[in-house]
């Protein structure tokens, strides 16, 4: 089984490959400026860019694969801390995609007040009714915050609702 | 004016005066050391994130305005790192791990106010003595730098990313593709040369390219919410209880030359690009341990040692300050947000602003003086209070960080696009993270992008395309030995080690 440094070198390296790649394909399509030296033209600098990502991602793998295939100290400091919860953070980035869709439609101060009293939630997750009654405090609390400092401190115009305008 | 266009040190110390001497400017530098002082406090809360979610506000204020306000929260969140590493070991701040050593056991022992009274007393002192050394040694380095022509400049900028990446957590390379990374960001939108859109793929909203607020919000806060987010539970913390806060006369003035001696270190390491308080106290406890007669003692609960990191911490924030101002490049991530915040005002930070905003460049220093009389109060009066603020539950903490980043990345332009770009950013970054790439040495390839690229394609044109122009120019050529010296030292170091047959260092 590949351990932990060689797993992250082969995942470093093609993170590097693939964005290396990704710019030399869209660069090549770039104009060509002639007459003025090297250097000038806008592929230029990102192929240059994306030649030095790639050839450090090369050496990260040399280096990966040179590593003794022992479990690290940090390994094992990851391990006794226990595992990762990947849920909460696949939940809040969907919850901030929705809202952040639907912020044109309901506005900013509706889909503020429930993306801060929905993640507040997913964080908590007690069921408790006071719990839920000081989460909503505090989601109506901010954004009241928000609307004196942003709004009417600031003057910043946050978006405001197609439909109920 | 001398002769390079720059005021003399003392007028240009009080060219702000005025502006500076008004009811709303020191409400400003008050309120963001107290707003700085929450953000240090709080574990997992730091300056920069505090610095990148109040930006938005300093639209409503006048550039000198909004840079004292994020001034105040720079210093205030650099002094308060130290309280929670004093009540709970756990530091608020990078800043302040090593004042945990000793200041937690000071705690333990009972002594938590007289850690956090000479905590207090130390970071004013190094904070004051950083700002003195800011006041005399940019100027100078900014009549220097007056010189510099492209092919300095380029050098400068490389300096910066190569530091960025051996300094930065975890491996060289992986900082240096961190720093590519932002580099790449920087490059998106109309070429700087030719006017060409660069990797826009017909969007009219990137054209302009990648706004920074959007970029810097999104690597630092939104990656700490959802970092933050996948650990398990938050465990319930015991806070020491705090006693007598003020030390003596007599106790402080034998402390006088561990403070001398570790805020010269602090200004030092702090004025090197991408240093920052956490190294610079790192090496004065370090250096404090190594030559003190009780150096045995380090690490039991010894006032000096919470001195020597204090003191120095905060003295790098003045050191921190001398390459922001005098050449534009940015020594940490949060001298990146003031240049940001620079930008956002059309100001280009750099050896210019000496002669033609003499009264900004005073008024950052007078507003530091200021923080630094704040946090010193607020820290010898309010000490009790502080374990009230390191309790803040994180269901609350983290929706209301994320809520702000949303509203600072909108903000800038008032459009939902930035808000896309804030998300995108916080993904890779989290992602990013995963594979041991940091976001800090994306966001300083990213601020450092346009004056590398810039100044880089303009050298090889001007001459025309020969590539030696950068070697033949004698200070380009220092910095560029520099750099190679800066990349190659840890690997032959490496091998003398293994050629003498000892284990490699960390």
């Amino acid at each position: 089984m590949m351990n932990a440094v060689r797993r992250d070198a082969w995942a470093t390296f093609g993170f590097c490959l693939l964005l290396g790649v990704s710019i030399f394909v869209d660069t090549l399509r770039y104009p060509k400026v002639e007459g003025q030296g090297f250097g000038q033209g806008p592929a230029f600098y990102p192929q240059l860019l994306a030649g030095a990502l790639m050839f450090l991602g090369a050496l990260i793998l040399l280096q990966g694969l040179h590593h003794k295939n022992n479990i690290t100290s940090e390994e094992k400091a990851d391990q006794e801390q226990g595992r990762v919860r990947y849920m909460p953070v696949i939940l809040l980035l969907a919850l901030c995609m929705i809202l952040i869709a639907l912020m044109n439609y309901v506005g900013f101060f509706v889909s503020g007040f429930l993306l801060t009293f929905l993640t507040v939630r997913l964080i908590r997750g007690s069921l408790r009714m006071h719990h839920l009654m000081t989460d909503l405090g505090f989601s109506l609390g901010m954004i009241l915050v928000v609307y004196l400092v942003f709004e009417a401190f600031v003057g910043i115009e946050l978006p405001a609702s197609i439909l109920f305008n | 004016m001398t002769g390079n266009g720059i005021m003399g040190t003392f007028d240009l110390i009080f060219a702000g005066l005025p502006t500076f001497y008004s009811f709303y400017s020191i409400f400003l530098v008050i309120a963001g050391s107290v707003l700085g002082i929450v953000f240090g406090a709080i574990p997992g809360l730091t300056a920069t994130m505090g610095m990148a979610i109040f930006l938005p506000m300093t639209f409503a204020m006048s550039d000198i305005n909004g840079m004292l306000f994020l001034i105040g929260i720079f210093v205030g969140a650099c002094y308060a790192g130290s309280l929670s590493a004093i009540l709970v070991n756990i530091p608020g701040t990078p800043s302040a791990i090593a004042t945990g050593f000793d200041g937690y056991t000071m705690a333990q022992k009972g002594e938590a106010g007289r850690a956090i009274g000479y905590s207090t007393i130390s970071s004013a002192l190094g904070g004051l003595f950083g700002v003195l050394v800011l006041m005399f040694a940019a100027p100078v380095l900014a009549g220097l730098a007056l010189e510099f022509g492209s092919q300095e400049y380029t050098g400068v900028a490389l300096l910066g990313i190569s530091i960025v990446s051996y300094i930065s957590f975890g491996s060289t390379m992986k900082g240096l593709i961190g720093g590519i990374v932002g580099l790449l960001l920087a490059a998106v939108g109309q070429d700087v040369i030719t006017a060409y859109p660069r990797f826009v793929f017909g969007s009219k909203d990137l054209q302009a390219g990648l706004e920074m607020i959007p970029v810097m919000v999104g690597f630092f806060g939104v990656t700490e919410v959802l970092t933050k987010l996948e650990q398990e539970k938050e465990v319930r913390i015991a806070v020491a209880k705090i006693g007598n806060v003020l030390p003596s006369l007599s106790r402080l003035a034998r402390m006088s030359p561990v403070m001398a001696v570790s805020s010269l270190i602090g200004t030092f390491v702090g004025a090197i690009p991408a240093a920052g308080g956490a190294i610079a106290s790192m090496a004065a406890y370090g250096i404090q341990k190594r030559f003190s007669k009780r150096s045995r003692e380090y690490g039991t609960g010894i006032a000096e040692g919470v001195v020597a990191a204090e003191s120095a911490n905060n003295a790098a924030v003045g050191g921190a300050f001398v390459p922001m101002l005098s050449l534009g490049i940015p020594g940490d991530p949060q001298t990146a947000i003031l240049i940001g915040a620079l930008m956002i005002n059309g100001l280009a930070p750099g050896p210019m602003l000496f002669a033609t905003r003499p009264d900004l460049i005073s008024t950052i220093y007078l507003g530091n003086i200021l923080a630094v009389i704040v946090f010193t109060v607020v820290g010898l009066l309010g000490a009790r209070s502080f374990a009230h603020l390191i309790r803040v539950p994180r269901h609350f903490l983290l929706p209301g960080i994320m809520l702000f980043c949303i509203i600072g990345a909108y903000a800038i332009r008032n459009t939902l696009f930035d808000v896309w770009v804030l998300l995108a950013c916080g993904l890779a970054g989290y992602l990013l993270q995963k594979i041991g790439i940091m976001p800090a040495p994306i966001i300083l390839g990213f601020v450092l992008g346009p004056i590398l690229e810039d100044n880089f394609r303009r050298s090889l044109i001007m001459s025309g395309g020969d590539w030696t122009t950068f070697l033949t120019r004698p200070i380009s050529l220092a910095l560029l030995l520099i750099n190679v010296f800066i990349l190659v030292a840890p690997y032959i170091m490496g091998v003398f080690r293994k050629v003498r047959g000892r284990p490699p260092g960390p």
